[in-house]
């Protein structure tokens, strides 16, 4: 399989979901990194080149909303985080109107949730028919122009 | 001699005015009778001494005569005064015998004599004491309110009655030892919306209870948390209002009840529940996803699809032993499980226990050993928890053990105990996780680091499975050097005499 130029990383502690929605992203035509914890992915994002973040939000050692946080107060201004989907598990305890504007997340998806339609809102978020047809090599992470429809979202200057 | 009884309207002046002035301490009335008389004997001795030493004076006699017959006579009336207060006491409460009416009528007697003032402070204090009671006389009498009225007293119950704006003016027992309030102490008149922390300026929820709770409606409910002495206490407080009658005046009902044991019960209720369902929630996330993953890949390769069924199977496994734990579990902890006693041989049951997972234990070719002695004795239990107790326990041991090392399972008995040991090649626990590992839904930094999955109930729920059947599992680990996992269980049943 040809490597996308959008990455997607996962960040999600169960090694069985992990792989089912790795796999049904993948199938959408995007390229899938994941780590099993909320820090692992902190450190990946620093490095650069994640297109899209997906999280669960209850994980061992660094939690997704630990994630949000650290991302949100992160003191490189010239740091350019992915736009976020977050997972849980938690149901209705949580209030995901208020998380979704607080993080400025694209969604909160309740599990048990079809991967199907993850990729679908993902697929829906970058813009993918437009974008790859128009710009087959992505800028690195940092340049806003790879996307069509939005500029990543940027986190910590509020 | 005049009578001394003054109206009932001059007591309280009667009394401030003898209380105000010091009076002498005379001795006791009999003592100054006697006295007196002592005092007559020794002048009519003397006179008659006098007469007898000149007989031939009879005028002198004459004169002696008529001191005698004085002293006589003074003696007389000063015995008469002297006991003058005793006579008005005796009159009163003759009086009071004749007409066989209240005590009341007793009337003070004016005078600044101890004997007049304890009698007035007497009739003060009991007219005092009637005052509080005047009420209660009529309905004393019926039998039908002494009953009701016990009841309330006895009834485990925190009531109290106030007047319309909250001041206590009656309160239970009960009452006084969830308030921490001293039942000896009279607490008539303070203030209960006080004491339930109603009037707290700092708090901003306090005012409009205040105001529901004094205010018309018939019947409120309201849960507070309030301050006792150093405990905060959960109550539920229910007030009613008391319709006013003759006689007696409007006022509230409340019935404070402690519910602070319920709400810790509920909220580790909730907790759990919140765990289980995010724990439930897992494996179903799985279920749906791969079957749906199956469902819309048409070209999906066929060693994938087994993959994915496989996954499936074993997530529903999963879902499966989760109810039957997290029910146990939790049924175990309440104490409601009521386990089966039956003889039980542990050997064929260890054996076949390794049987069910040496599948498991060649996939990651793990050398899954036993070393077991040749007979142990019985134990009084329970087969199929015992069993999903000892799978759990060697699961675990082939789950954390790394590709091509070794689980070993041992079995001995001393006199009184059965050990199983399971001992495991995995990392080890390192040691202040080594008793958190046994709690619900606990798990261990080093298993949530690696692929290894599991709901952390299995070690929860073999230890209470241990402990139900009287026995324990200890845990011995090093990091590094892998664990051991120890169930001890009583020896227990006929065949203890067959090591």
């Amino acid at each position: 399989m040809t490597h996308s130029p959008i990455t997607v990383l996962i960040a999600e502690d169960d090694p069985v979901f992990r792989r089912v929605m790795g796999f049904s992203i993948a199938r959408s035509g995007l390229t899938v990194e994941s780590v099993s914890d909320g820090d692992a992915a902190y450190h990946r994002l620093c490095q650069g080149g994640v297109h899209f973040l997906v999280t669960d939000h209850q994980m061992p050692i660094c939690s997704g909303l630990e994630l949000l946080d650290r991302m949100a107060n992160t003191t490189n201004r010239e740091q350019k985080w992915p736009p976020v989907i977050l997972c849980t598990a938690k149901g209705l305890e949580l209030d995901s109107q208020a998380l979704e504007s607080r993080y400025n997340l694209i969604a909160v998806m309740h599990k048990p949730f079809s991967p199907r339609k993850l990729s679908e809102t993902i697929l829906q978020h970058i813009g993918k028919p437009e974008f790859t047809s128009s710009s087959p090599c992505l800028p690195p992470l940092g340049h806003d122009g790879g996307f069509a429809s939005e500029p990543p979202q940027v986190h910590g200057d509020g | 001699m005049a009578d001394l009884s003054a109206p009932d309207s001059s007591v309280s002046t009667t009394i401030d005015e003898t209380a105000s002035r010091s009076a002498t301490r005379l001795p006791p009335v009999t003592t100054r009778v006697g006295l007196l008389f002592i005092t007559m004997a020794v002048a009519i001795l003397l006179c008659a001494v006098l007469a007898h030493s000149s007989p031939e004076r009879a005028r002198f006699h004459s004169v002696m005569w008529i001191i005698a017959l004085a002293t006589c006579a003074i003696g007389g009336v000063t015995a008469m005064s002297s006991v003058r207060t005793l006579r008005v006491v005796e009159k009163e409460l003759r009086r009071r015998r004749k007409g066989g009416r209240q005590w009341q009528n007793v009337r003070p007697i004016v005078g600044n004599d101890p004997v007049s003032e304890g009698w007035n402070q007497l009739i003060h204090d009991a007219s005092q004491c009637d005052n509080d009671r005047q009420p209660r006389v009529a309905a004393a009498l019926d039998q039908e309110v002494i009953t009701l009225a016990r009841a309330m007293r006895g009834m485990p119950v925190a009531w109290v009655i106030t007047d319309a704006d909250g001041a206590i003016r009656f309160l239970g027992p009960t009452t006084c030892g969830l308030l921490d309030l001293s039942e000896t102490d009279d607490q008539t008149g303070r203030d209960l919306p006080k004491l339930i922390g109603l009037r707290d300026q700092d708090d901003p929820s306090a005012e409009s209870v205040l105001q529901q709770m004094l205010g018309p409606i018939r019947m409120v409910h309201q849960r507070r948390t309030i301050q006792v002495g150093s405990k905060q206490l959960h109550v539920r407080i229910t007030r009613s209002r008391l319709p006013g009658r003759s006689g007696d005046g409007e006022g509230l009902a409340w019935v404070l009840n402690d519910v602070t044991q319920q709400r810790i019960a509920t909220e580790a209720r909730d907790q759990f529940l919140m765990t289980a369902t995010h724990e439930l929630r897992t494996p179903l996330t799985n279920l749906q996803a791969y079957a749906e993953a199956l469902q819309e890949e048409d070209d999906l390769e066929v060693e994938r699809q087994k993959e994915f069924c496989n996954v499936i199977n074993s997530e529903a496994n999963r879902l499966g032993r989760l109810v039957d734990q997290l029910l146990t579990v939790s049924q175990m902890e309440a104490g409601s499980m009521v386990p089966n006693r039956h003889e039980l041989e542990l050997l064929p049951m260890l054996e076949q226990v390794t049987d069910q997972l040496k599948g498991q234990a060649e996939q990651k070719q793990i050398t899954l050993a036993t070393n077991l002695a040749v007979k142990l004795p019985t134990v009084l239990g329970d087969r199929d928890k015992l069993q999903a107790a000892i799978v759990n326990l060697v699961g675990n041991a082939i789950k954390y053990t790394p590709e091509n090392g070794q689980v070993v399972v041992r079995c001995s008995a001393d006199d009184r105990w059965i050990r199983i040991d399971i001992e495991d090649d995995g990392p080890g626990i390192p040691e202040d996780e080594q008793e958190r590992v046994f709690e619900k839904f606990f798990r261990g930094a080093a298993t949530r680091d690696a692929d290894q999955r599991g709901n952390g109930l299995g070690l929860a729920f073999a230890r209470e499975i241990a402990r139900l059947h009287g026995g324990e599992i200890d845990l011995q680990s090093n990091i590094g050097d892998g664990s051991v996992f120890t169930m001890r269980l009583p020896i227990g049943g006929r065949s203890r005499s067959g090591v």
